[in-house]
């Protein structure tokens, strides 16, 4: 009797879980473009290996590898240049990195990092603040900025 | 001789129809509210600018359950919940949270969480708080918080309710269904460093713990846990994450007077003078579990390497002569292609001590005490059986999976379940008894965050 009553009230389930199983939507891949990692000209930071730049946008620290604090800034949270910054920083695509600040920003432990509008807004955040590290999609041309790195 | 008649709600019952009663929500719905209209009363301006120390942030899964096997019992998601109310359920997976931070600068930071789910009837709003604390970092790499936390022992307890940020629908029911010491009400310090090309993380927490758990008939039963005390350390280079963790606590819970009345009998039988009952008597006793010092240890491994990713989480927990003693371990595989992920998960639980059988004392008693008495002691024993086999976990589960991230703040998770309850081991299940089980679940969920 329940066997049957739950076959029926299953089928749905079952039925949408098919679906899904074999709706099936291409891998999304974007153009390399190249991002530079900036921080403010103010700052004594000549240069960063990709490795402390991961450590401070995954929450994993707040320092750099001398000793200075850092506060890192992304861009717009659903824009392209935060989802092709953390494929090339880290290789993992933008729902994979949501659901990684998801646990930590949800759990207490660490917030994400800020978002600033585009490349303008994230170099005047750098200019107010020297210990400010963020990153841009076009090479800078004004001294207020510093390329520290760049990805990939 | 006289024994006192004794009543004690945690006693197994034949299996029952399934319950029209719905879960009780109000205290978690007023949490969450109140969260929700700090949301909405705080200035405008304050929750848009890169400036504004305020964040206001949610997440929630809707969930379906599906069941079959396993008797009339009713699936839990975790014994603080309170489970499925049918075969087909959105009980157990469905949640909804509100998240409030403040970060005024790089020093200090406050934050509380409220999380609105099915709870039993009486739970109090405090609960519904999963956590509340002001934090102050003296160094970057260094806070303080005081308040109420998550200690740092599982590596996904304290992201159990924040599906988007899970691989699977649920963390597996085997290692993370009884986990009530999820939140901490006192203080701790955490610690960061990098060393040797890793970066290292050691929080130490102390405090007490108020929680619930549900009972086999879906009632609180209220848990406390004081001079508890956390410890975790974990280790990350490359993919590899490596965790080791550690907690004592004088755990207590309150079931009513039932315990102490049967305590109180069985040692008035003990007193009798037949060879080896005072001993059989003092076996029962201990079964009658209701306070004692618990201790936990835990490791856990996570590795990620391209689209690959294992995890694997192994724990103890020791409260002597409690049938709460057990070990747990989960093993898990996900591979990612695109926004697909695929996984598979396999776990189990298993208690330290043997299921107690019900020695025959009717027989051995009744030229001593009378038919009538000796009836009555056989009673009493089988209560005490049965009252410890209520906290005897013992099954197995392995499930298939998979994860859909139809956008990026949004997946869609399907999950195949088979579970192996053995005998006198169904404490996760609602409405069990001392038979064992199998069956299927099958589960489709959607979880999302906004804010974070």
């Amino acid at each position: 009797m329940m066997g049957k009553t739950f076959t029926c009230r299953m089928r749905p389930l079952i039925a949408l879980s098919l679906s899904a199983a074999l709706a099936w939507t291409p891998v999304r891949t974007r153009a390399a473009d190249t991002i530079y990692v900036v921080v403010s000209a103010q700052s004594p930071v000549r240069s960063l290996a990709q490795k402390d730049v991961l450590a401070l946008y995954t929450g994993r620290t707040r320092t750099l590898p001398g000793g200075e604090s850092a506060t890192p800034w992304d861009q717009q949270h659903d824009g392209a240049a935060r989802a092709d910054f953390y494929q090339a920083l880290t290789g993992m695509d933008i729902a994979r990195i949501n659901s990684y600040w998801a646990r930590l920003h949800f759990t207490g432990q660490v917030q994400p990092p800020r978002n600033v509008d585009d490349d303008a807004a994230m170099i005047q955040r750098l200019r107010a603040d020297p210990t400010a590290i963020g990153y841009l999609t076009r090479e800078p041309s004004d001294g207020s900025v510093r390329v520290v790195l760049r990805l990939p | 001789m006289h024994l006192p008649r004794v009543t004690f709600s945690r006693t197994k019952r034949s299996p029952r129809p399934w319950p029209t009663r719905t879960a009780h929500r109000a205290a978690s719905s007023l949490a969450v509210a109140a969260l929700l209209a700090a949301a909405v009363f705080l200035p405008a301006h304050a929750q848009g600018s890169p400036d504004s120390p305020w964040k206001v942030s949610g997440f929630g899964t809707l969930g379906i359950v599906g069941q079959a096997g396993g008797h009339d019992w009713g699936f839990l998601r975790n014994t603080a919940q309170l489970g499925a109310t049918s075969p087909v359920s959105a009980g157990p997976d469905s949640r909804l949270g509100m998240q409030l931070n403040w970060t005024p600068g790089t020093r200090w930071e406050a934050g509380v969480q409220g999380v609105l789910l099915s709870k039993p009837s009486g739970t109090p709003v405090s609960e519904s708080i999963e956590w509340a604390y002001l934090g102050y970092r003296p160094l970057p790499d260094t806070r303080v918080r005081i308040g109420r936390t998550s200690p740092d022992i599982f590596l996904f307890a304290d992201s159990r309710n924040v599906g988007f940020a899970l691989p699977w629908a649920r963390p597996p029911v085997d290692f993370y269904g009884f986990a009530p010491l999820a939140s901490l009400d006192g203080i701790d310090l955490e610690q960061r460093w990098s060393g040797a090309d890793a970066l290292w993380r050691a929080r130490l927490s102390g405090g007490s713990v108020r929680s619930s758990v549900t009972d086999l008939e879906g009632n609180r039963v209220k848990m406390r846990g004081r001079d508890t005390l956390a410890l975790g350390l974990t280790r990350e280079q490359g993919g590899l994450l490596l965790k080791a963790s550690y907690l004592r606590s004088r755990l207590a819970v309150d079931t009513g007077p039932g315990p102490g009345q049967l305590r109180g009998a069985l040692d008035q039988l003990g007193q009798l003078p037949v060879p080896g009952l005072a001993g059989t008597l003092d076996t029962l006793n201990q079964n009658l579990w209701t306070r004692g010092f618990a201790s936990y240890w835990a490791l856990a491994a996570q590795y990620d390497t391209g689209p690959w990713t294992f995890t694997a989480e192994g724990s103890l927990l020791r409260v002597p002569n409690s049938p709460l003693s057990a070990k747990r371990a989960y093993v898990s595989a996900g591979y990612r292609h695109g926004d697909f992920t695929y996984y598979g998960v396999a776990s189990r639980v298993r208690p330290d001590q043997p299921a107690l059988s019900t020695p025959d004392l009717a027989g051995t008693l009744a030229p001593i005490i009378g038919p009538q008495g000796a009836a009555q002691a056989q009673a009493l024993a089988g209560y005490a059986v049965t009252a410890g086999d209520n906290y005897r976990f013992d099954q197995g589960t392995v499930g298939v999976g998979l994860r859909w991230d139809f956008r990026p703040n949004a997946a869609l998770k399907l999950q195949l379940d088979r579970f192996d309850v053995r005998r006198n081991g169904g404490a996760g299940w609602r409405f069990a008894d001392e038979r064992g089980a199998h069956g299927i679940l099958m589960s489709v969920l959607v979880d999302f965050v906004w804010g974070q």
